[in-house]
């Protein structure tokens, strides 16, 4: 059996708001805090992860400034914008309803069917 | 969605596309020193871990693509950009290391371009473009003609047309040109005028209003004018109010400027008209003379057209056979209703339209050859083509490199052509028919470098097709390491291309040549006047009106007297006068009885000293004299042979003025002369003693032979005349020879214009086959060595070169031989002399132009046999 999980197409985007909602970080660090959070249950591919920030910061849902690290190095740091706060909002009630959803199909029982 | 936000990073990636970049990079870096930090930390090497954290990180080719992407519109428009930028430079710089490849494209095609700009500017108003008047299309000319009036019936009034609210939205007429003579504060100045009706600008839907006729003029009160810009010019910048001061008392007060942009709806009218007045005549349509079968005829016969506004539904044939049957006429009147766009541009268009097929041709040409210069090009960077390819050059980027070059000689040749076009038209006025410029002077406008770059990008198009596909299809670099000669598609195309050049300079050549041989017969046909010596003044007295006796002597006296002083002018041998026109297209035809038939012939009163002056000959009898009065007449040659065919015309009797019982005997006979224009056969004519009724309209033509050229003495004869009496408008004065000239001028400008096409489609064509020529010796040199070292001889070598080039040019010369005889047969209403399609002349032609193109081919050949064995080997 598998001990990390593939993400669900268009996933990424709710996780990194979701991790940058927690504090600004930099990219690396969003990477780190997806896999602790998630327990090392989710492998993303780590170079994908900036085109996605990208595109959230063209969307204006999050914004970017630089800054220095903990080892004292020049990194990118993100943080969320007021957009992007509602986005997020919108993306876990939708995650939610999905999930729930998605449970519901999975808890049937065959009489009840 | 964020609008601001994408805005922002729209803008960002705009200005700081580098910054972006750099800082992506940058921050990449930093993920992977982390990443090689916490490896480390996990007790990783160095190699190690840096090896595994790219790994982990992906394919940077690939993330950085999508970062790109997924910056959107922004990214690629900027991208695009650089790419673009950078194919542009490697371009110019491909270019600039061939100055006279690249050179020779830019010069065919704006030689393409720029006969294209001018002939165009010259065209477009008798082509396309809409005549200035609001929905010109429902604008027609009514005209009445003598059919179908008889004594006692009466052609509808002005009035009548004007009541037909059921066929016209409006009608306007407007009355002949009259000269004005205003009082400048500075100086005299004669203004033309003409009189309008009151609706004439609202018929025209133009949005301006014409003063009402006046029922009884009144002298003292100012009459309106309003001023065209060449009147405005005239006065020198007058502005609306202005008082201007005529003669006797008479003021004109300018009550308004008509704008750069306004034509007068008559081709005649457009160019010399400075102002319109009311009209002041009562009716608009009359007939008051009548022939003694009772027929309109005389002057007066042919009353003034009508401009009409059809209404809305109403066509043109509808109006013409509404109006034709009045209730006062027995049979339908001879009435001509044409829409005005046809009345404007009837003399014009069918040579615009032969003008802009020349122009078709030349840039079909100048497409032939610039493909053959593309192919050529093609082939000489193949090994370039093939190297950049080897290193990784995908087949868009070559493909969008070549539409990069083909685009940037395009736009050089284009505007090199506008300007060549912009240079032509500044020199086109002075040769060009007034007749031309009747709908606006040609001038560059953005319509017409509008149209020029559609047709030099289209020729470009055209000539870059077949290189590109060439290209595309990898054929030419693929083949040329193969064969020493071009691959064949190559040789199938420039064959094409030559074989189309070659046709279409034929064609051209030969509509030139039918045109030139027109021209040199014209040259050639005696005029019946001394060309060098002699001077024509028309003047006009504008205070003559009709029926007005008194008035006529004052004309009849000031002519005598201006006769006597210019006879006493220095160098002057003979002078005469007619009030009939000297080599102009108008005429007096009146109604005379030859033996017991009534005719409408020419009548031409004159002066005695007329005869010597115009230097016409006499071969029976004598001129009239002194002593001659209305019992006797001189008659034509051609009008004896057409009534006395078998016998002498002397002593014959013919009545004049049927039924006031004035008969003449013919005391001589003198030889035909042009005296309508150059190229228009003499008709019969009758020369009658010059009489006092005969100066009635105030118009006056003196003819003066001196003994040096006629343009100076046109001078002293103007100055003469105004001397005599202040009052008379001298219209025009120049020799007779530019009278004959600008007679002909609608033949010998479309000539000159073809004439020029045709060289340039000719020389052209020949530069190309030299090039082509030119480009196969420098290619086969190797091969030519090897042949000469076998024993070829020197024609072998020239044949060898010039083979492909001179079939596929013997096979155009044949074509466009054949097309351009049958082409020629539409030019028989401007060739004179000469009959389009004849043999003489395409043969001529034809081998003129195959003699040129040959030898130019066989001495570009030359080449080829002195190429030495030793300089190819040391390049080698």
């Amino acid at each position: 059996m598998a001990t990390t999980t593939e993400l669900l197409q268009g996933t990424l985007d709710l996780l990194i708001l979701k991790a940058i909602s927690l504090g600004p970080q930099h990219g690396y660090g969003i990477l780190l805090r997806i896999q602790q959070t998630s327990r090392d249950l989710l492998q993303i591919q780590q170079g994908s992860l900036y085109p996605a920030l990208y595109r959230l910061e063209h969307q204006g849902v999050i914004t970017s400034e630089w800054g220095t690290s903990e080892n004292n190095r020049k990194a990118k740091y993100y943080r969320l914008t007021a957009a992007g706060r509602r986005r997020l909002q919108q993306e876990t009630a939708y995650w939610q309803r999905l999930s729930d959803g998605i449970g519901f199909v999975l808890a049937a029982q065959p009489e009840r069917a | 969605m964020n609008m601001i936000a994408r805005l922002r990073s729209f803008c960002a990636v705009l200005l700081w596309r580098r910054r972006i970049q750099r800082e992506m990079e940058q921050e990449w870096q930093f993920h992977l020193a982390a990443r090689v930090d916490a490896l480390l930390a996990e007790g990783l090497s160095r190699d190690d871990a840096t090896k595994r954290a790219r790994m982990e990180f992906g394919d940077l080719r690939k993330w950085r693509e999508q970062a790109r992407e997924v910056r959107g519109f922004g990214w690629r428009l900027v991208s695009g950009a650089s790419t673009l930028l950078w194919d542009v430079r490697s371009s110019v710089r491909s270019l600039l290391r061939r100055p006279g490849w690249a050179s020779a494209v830019v010069l065919v095609l704006a030689t393409g371009v720029g006969l294209t700009t001018s002939m165009f500017a010259v065209t477009d108003p008798f082509l396309l473009k809409p005549l200035p008047y609001h929905d010109p299309d429902r604008l027609a000319v009514v005209r009445f003609g003598p059919d179908g009036v008889t004594r006692g019936s009466r052609i509808p009034a002005f009035t009548d047309i004007e009541a037909r609210t059921d066929l016209f939205e409006g009608v306007a007429a407007y009355g002949p040109r009259r000269p004005n003579r205003l009082q400048l504060p500075d100086r005299t100045i004669d203004v033309m005028t003409v009189g309008v009706t009151e609706r004439f600008f609202t018929t025209l839907g133009l949005p301006i209003r014409m003063a009402p006729r006046r029922e009884s003029p009144d002298a003292s009160s100012p009459l309106p004018l309003i001023v065209t810009s060449s009147g405005r010019q005239l006065l020198g910048g007058v502005s609306v109010g202005d008082v201007l001061r005529g003669e006797q008392g008479r003021t004109m007060q300018v009550v308004g400027i008509l704008p750069e942009t306004f034509i007068f709806p008559i081709p005649q009218y457009s160019s010399s008209i400075h102002g319109l007045v009311p009209f002041e005549a009562q009716d608009v349509l009359r007939v008051d003379t009548w022939t003694a079968d009772g027929r309109p005829g005389g002057r007066g016969a042919s009353p003034l057209p009508i401009i009409a506004r059809l209404g809305r539904g109403v066509t043109v044939a509808l109006a013409k056979e509404r109006v034709s049957v009045t209730e006062t006429t027995a049979t339908p009147l001879d009435v001509d209703v044409t829409p005005l766009t046809t009345v404007m541009t009837r003399e014009t268009r069918p040579l615009a339209l032969g003008a802009m097929m020349a122009v078709v041709l030349v840039l079909l040409v100048c497409a032939g050859n610039t493909g053959n210069l593309l192919l050529a090009r093609t082939i000489d960077r193949a090994t370039e083509l093939s190297t950049r390819a080897a290193l990784g050059a995908t087949q868009a980027a070559i493909v969008r490199l070549y539409g990069v070059e083909l685009t940037l000689l395009a736009i050089t040749g284009i505007a090199s052509g506008l300007f060549v076009g912009w240079t032509i038209l500044a020199m086109i006025p002075r040769i060009m028919p007034e007749q031309y410029s009747t709908l606006g002077a040609p001038v560059l406008t953005f319509r017409v470098a509008l149209f020029s770059c559609v047709a030099g990008a289209a020729a470009a198009v055209l000539a870059g097709v077949p290189a590109f596909l060439a290209r595309l299809k990898g054929v030419v670099w693929r083949d040329q390491t193969a064969f020493s000669t071009d691959p064949r598609c190559v040789r199938h195309l420039r064959w094409t291309f030559t074989a189309c050049q070659a046709s279409f300079a034929m064609v051209l050549a030969i509509l030139a040549g039918v045109l030139v041989g027109s021209f040199v017969n014209l040259t050639r046909q005696q005029a019946g006047f001394d060309r060098d010596s002699l001077a024509v003044a028309a003047s006009y007295s504008y205070d003559v009106t009709s029926s007005s006796g008194a008035a006529a002597a004052v004309v009849e006296d000031s002519l005598f007297a201006s006769l006597d002083r210019v006879q006493r002018l220095p160098g002057v041998v003979a002078a005469g006068a007619t009030p009939a026109p000297v080599v102009d297209l108008g005429m007096v035809k009146e109604s005379v009885i030859v033996d017991g038939v009534t005719l409408f012939s020419d009548v031409k009163p004159v002066t005695p000293g007329f005869f010597a002056a115009a230097g016409l000959c006499v071969v029976e009898g004598r001129g009239l004299n002194d002593t001659d009065r209305a019992d006797a007449v001189v008659v034509t040659e051609s009008f004896a042979r057409t009534y006395w065919p078998s016998e002498s015309g002397l002593d014959r009797i013919v009545e004049m003025r049927p039924g006031t019982g004035q008969h003449a005997r013919v005391v001589g006979v003198v030889r035909d002369v042009f005296d309508r224009s150059w190229d228009a056969q003499p008709t019969p004519t009758i020369f009658t003693p010059l009489e006092r009724r005969h100066l009635s309209l105030g118009r006056v033509n003196y003819v003066v032979k001196g003994q040096s050229g006629g343009e100076s003495l046109a001078g002293s004869v103007t100055r003469v005349l105004r001397d005599v009496n202040p009052t008379v408008v001298v219209t025009s004065a120049s020799s007779i020879g530019e009278r004959l000239w600008d007679s002909v001028r609608r033949r010998t400008f479309p000539a000159l214009i073809l004439t020029l096409f045709g060289i340039a489609a000719c020389v052209i064509t020949t530069a190309g086959i030299v090039a082509i020529v030119a480009s196969t010796v420098a290619r086969r040199k190797r091969e030519i060595t090897i042949r000469v070292a076998l024993g070829a001889t020197s024609s072998d070598v020239r044949r060898l070169a010039v083979a492909d080039v001179a079939t596929a040019a013997a096979v155009g010369v044949a074509l466009g031989w054949i097309a351009g005889r049958w082409l020629s047969l539409g030019l028989s209403g401007v060739a004179y002399g000469i009959a389009p399609g004849h043999w003489a002349v395409s043969a001529v032609t034809g081998t003129v132009v195959v003699a040129a193109m040959t030898m130019s081919a066989l001495v570009m050949a030359g080449a080829a046999t002195r190429v030495s064995p030793g300089s190819v080997l040391k390049a080698e």
